[in-house]
């Protein structure tokens, strides 16, 4: 009898937790479409704008998707891809992304284009805690689930339309494509020594978890894996190589190394970075770009859309970021 | 692993809980020392728990080599005379003085070296050494997470068993979980082990009240860390980090938000302990309360940090004051001076010793032992002047237990208090003193500037509320009212209305996520 009231007791308290965070999650849900912006621009607040410009894209014709962090941003230029291959494509870096925003980044394409080749930079991919790892897991999980966890802090720009439920509207286009331009160089004198260095060269548990669940949601959708590493002294070593190039074997992606491997790019870190080592400049995105086309063209089935004239846009977006950055063309 | 994580929050408390829960009520214990452990190791380095691992292991030794000497001489002493009993009785104590060193030598010693070398070689170096064109070298040491709060713990423990205070654990379990039980090892409490050696270990059965009431606490914790804490840190590091283009009510600004950040943080990470701690229904000692209502220094301290306040007391000012040295300094001032002196200087010049430990506790630098010397020779002065004070007070006609006098002693503490706060974060005395003066310097009450100091007017306004609210809590604390259980009274509409209120609060106004820094806990890096 007294067993009975004693389990009895516990479900009621189980029935009220589970009620109250259900009120919670109600709540969650109601609030976090005032917080979320309302157009994809930094204005409107929203973060890394320069990543979501995918959405102001017309739907489905972004054909190869990148996604990393702050290497990826500086190595890799669309428009140079388009201008050389026709392939049509979008940089989604973000300053110290690490996978799980990755994972959540593609989830967040996904509902609007469809790209045929999704790249990963895998700089992002080498972190120090597990522990760490588990919490951002957690904490990118919650953002995409509840953008309220993202957005909480626009309480301080909230205004009359964010209450309205008219929607989105993201239609900010950017021009880049996410590539962020920089021209100036500052060398690493060290060349690749750095590739010597002793780096803990494991990727923990949680990393390689969402690494597995980043390829098979593109595979869900119909899209092929490449990793790639590109040249970066503050993070490069030998170890760190060999831990991926025996990972991607092991998940059956392809996976071009710019820190073993040069091929033939006429990489030089004492021209093509812009602050010691950590990023590359244009000079070296140039390069890796080129690189990186003619490996697209020879192993993947990718569409030249430059004499289709629906893709006219993007002629003109070539054109506008060279006359911006003062850049022949 | 931060208090404030979601790992912490979610999957390390909820999963601690859920076992403890189903585990049987005699294995409890190893439930909370296994995720104690886990909570080191993923909070810190594999190869530190070595650290603790060996304090725990010398003090539990320790304790039992001083309890065997103990019952030793209660097994002989009745087949003694009374002048064999006595040799015997001296012999024992000097082994059981000899343990209680050898202990605070392989702790006490661990602690000092890796938190005090580089301090005392550069001090060493600059008085001796530069003088024969030598120098120690400074070395590249780890300090251990917590280890400035269990050390304390340790030793309290083996001196409470040489002081007869409570005779040794012979379980190494309990006495491991007394030195690792998670919730404090960062940031303490620095709790006594017979406050919580046994109710850590004991085991307790679920409690629907403890769990409510530990989550709301954490709750209460989270406001005062990332709504209020976070955010001034903000403010606090852009003035500090530039203070050379800064004077007037900024820099005032400036320090008052440290104090404010300071007190949130600290009092916002205990109670996030003491919630986790609840949640198992295990009690743990307060380390504030309301210290910003103290009529004087000495009753702040007795309300800010108190468990280290108390164990300074017991350990380093008793030590001190019943130490045969000190008895002899006691008659020496009894015999030469008025009977007011002689009352006076043996406390002050233990207190001395107190504080002396206490601004080193918080640092290796000049800077902390002068925040030490700050508050004692403000105590001193109160102290010897007292007599000084009363008279004026009689002359001028005040009364004591006037409600404006309470007042103006309750503003003059938070004076002393700021200033003191100044000292604690300047990153030099020198810097420290540059700040101070630039408060009288360009002073004008034009609130305007507050825009200017590195954060936006809505988080400064949204610091002074989360403070006022604190306040408020405050004083319904100092009336004797247990919030938590009153709001348990309420009708549940009401009651989870406030809750949830309360949550959001939290999760919308907290500075955590994108164009916020992580604020790493201070009081943690000591």
């Amino acid at each position: 009898m007294k067993k009975q009231m004693k389990v009895k007791g516990w479900i009621l308290d189980l029935s009220k937790i589970i009620v109250f965070l259900t009120i919670c999650v109600v709540i969650l849900r109601c609030l976090s479409p005032i917080f979320v912006p309302k157009n994809n621009n930094k204005d409107s607040g929203i973060k890394n704008e320069n990543a979501r410009g995918f959405y102001a894209e017309d739907p489905h014709t972004v054909d190869v998707l990148f996604v990393g962090n702050s290497d990826l941003y500086s190595a890799m230029n669309p428009l140079q891809l388009w201008k050389e291959h026709g392939y049509t494509s979008y940089v989604c870096a973000e300053p110290q992304q690490n996978v799980f925003g990755a994972y959540y980044m593609l989830k967040e394409v996904l509902t609007c284009q469809k790209p045929q080749l999704v790249v990963l930079e895998v700089d992002e991919l080498f972190s120090t805690k597990e522990a760490s790892d588990v919490d951002e897991a957690i904490n990118n999980a919650l953002k995409y689930t509840f953008p309220l966890f993202e957005y909480h802090s626009r309480w301080k720009d909230l205004k009359i339309e964010d209450f309205n439920d008219d929607g989105q509207f993201y239609n900010t286009r950017m021009k880049s494509k996410g590539y962020l331009y920089h021209s100036n160089v500052e060398p690493n004198n060290e060349g690749f020594t750095y590739m010597e260095k002793n780096r803990k060269k494991s990727i923990t548990y949680s990393n390689k978890t969402y690494l597995k669940k980043f390829i098979e949601l593109a595979h869900e959708n119909d899209a092929e894996v490449l990793l790639v590493w590109y040249p970066s002294s503050t993070t490069g070593s030998n170890g760190r190589s060999e831990t991926l190039e025996s990972l991607a074997k092991e998940l059956n992606v392809p996976y071009i190394d710019f820190n073993v491997n040069q091929y033939d790019t006429g990489f030089d870190w004492s021209t093509d970075t812009r602050d010691g080592g950590n990023h590359l400049n244009y000079s070296g995105a140039t390069k890796m770009t080129k690189f990186i086309g003619e490996y697209l063209k020879e192993n993947y089935q990718l569409i030249d859309h430059r004499e289709n004239p629906e893709y006219d846009q993007w002629n003109t977006d070539y054109e506008v970021f060279m006359k911006e950055n003062k850049l022949a063309y | 692993m931060g208090y404030t994580t979601y790992v912490y929050l979610t999957l390390f408390l909820g999963i601690t809980f859920l076992l403890y829960t189903v585990f049987p009520k005699k294995y409890k214990w190893t439930v909370l020392l296994g995720a104690s452990y886990l909570y080191y190791v993923a909070a810190s380095r594999l190869w530190l728990i070595v650290f603790i691992l060996m304090t725990s292991i010398t003090v539990y030794i320790g304790a039992i080599w001083i309890d065997n000497i103990n019952e030793l001489f209660q097994c002989v002493k009745k087949v003694l005379d009374r002048e064999q009993k006595k040799a015997f009785k001296e012999k024992l104590l000097w082994q059981k003085k000899m343990v209680v060193g050898l202990m605070l030598l392989i702790n006490l010693g661990t602690l000092a070296f890796l938190k005090y070398y580089n301090f005392f070689a550069e001090v060493l170096n600059i008085a001796i050494f530069d003088h024969f064109y030598a120098s120690i070298p400074a070395l590249k040491l780890f300090l251990p997470l917590g280890i400035s709060f269990y050390t304390l713990q340790a030793i309290s423990y083996v001196i409470d068993v040489y002081r007869g205070k409570y005779k040794a654990d012979r379980c190494f379990g309990r006495v491991a979980l007394f030195l690792a039980f998670f919730p404090t090892i960062v940031e303490g409490p620095i709790a006594r082990y017979d406050q919580v050696a046994q109710q850590l270990y004991e085991g307790h059965s679920y409690n629907y009240v403890n769990l409510t009431q530990g989550a709301q606490l954490i709750l209460w914790g989270m406001f005062k860390k990332l709504v209020i804490a976070d955010r001034a840190n903000m403010l606090v590091n852009h003035v500090f980090d530039d203070y050379l283009n800064y004077s007037g009510l900024s820099v005032v600004i400036a320090i008052v938000f440290y104090t404010i950040q300071l007190y949130t943080e600290f009092s916002g990470c205990m109670d996030i302990v003491r919630g986790s701690a609840q949640i198992f229904s295990i009690n743990l000692p307060e380390n504030f309360k309301q210290p910003f209502f103290s009529k004087s220094i000495n009753e702040f301290w007795q309300r800010w940090h108190m468990t280290l306040g108390s164990w300074l007391r017991d350990y380093v000012f008793y030590s001190v004051s019943l130490s045969s040295f000190f008895k002899k300094f006691n008659r020496y001032a009894r015999e030469h001076f008025n009977e007011y002196f002689a009352k006076l200087l043996p406390a002050t010049t233990a207190l001395f010793f107190v504080w002396i430990c206490n601004g080193l506790w918080h640092g290796a630098s000049i800077k902390y032992v002068m925040y030490g010397m700050y508050y004692y020779i403000i105590m001193v002065i109160g102290m010897f002047m007292e007599p000084v004070f009363n008279k004026i007070m009689n002359s001028l006609h005040i009364k004591k237990e006037a409600k404006c006098f309470k007042l103006f002693q309750i503003l003059r503490t938070v004076l002393i208090v700021n200033i003191g706060m100044l000292i604690f974060r300047a990153d030099t005395l020198s810097s420290a003193w540059h700040m101070f003066f630039s408060c009288f310097h360009n002073f004008q009450f034009d609130w305007s500037i507050v825009g200017n100091l590195g954060i936006d007017i809505q988080d400064v306004y949204a610091i002074i509320l989360g403070t006022i609210v604190v306040f408020v809590v405050g004083i319904i604390k100092e009336k004797g009212i247990h919030i938590r259980e009153t709001v348990a009274n309420w009708n549940i509409v009401f009651r989870w209305t406030f809750y949830i209120i309360s949550l959001f609060i939290v999760i919308i106004f907290g500075a955590y996520g994108r164009g916020y820094d992580i604020a790493s806990l201070i009081y943690a890096q000591f």
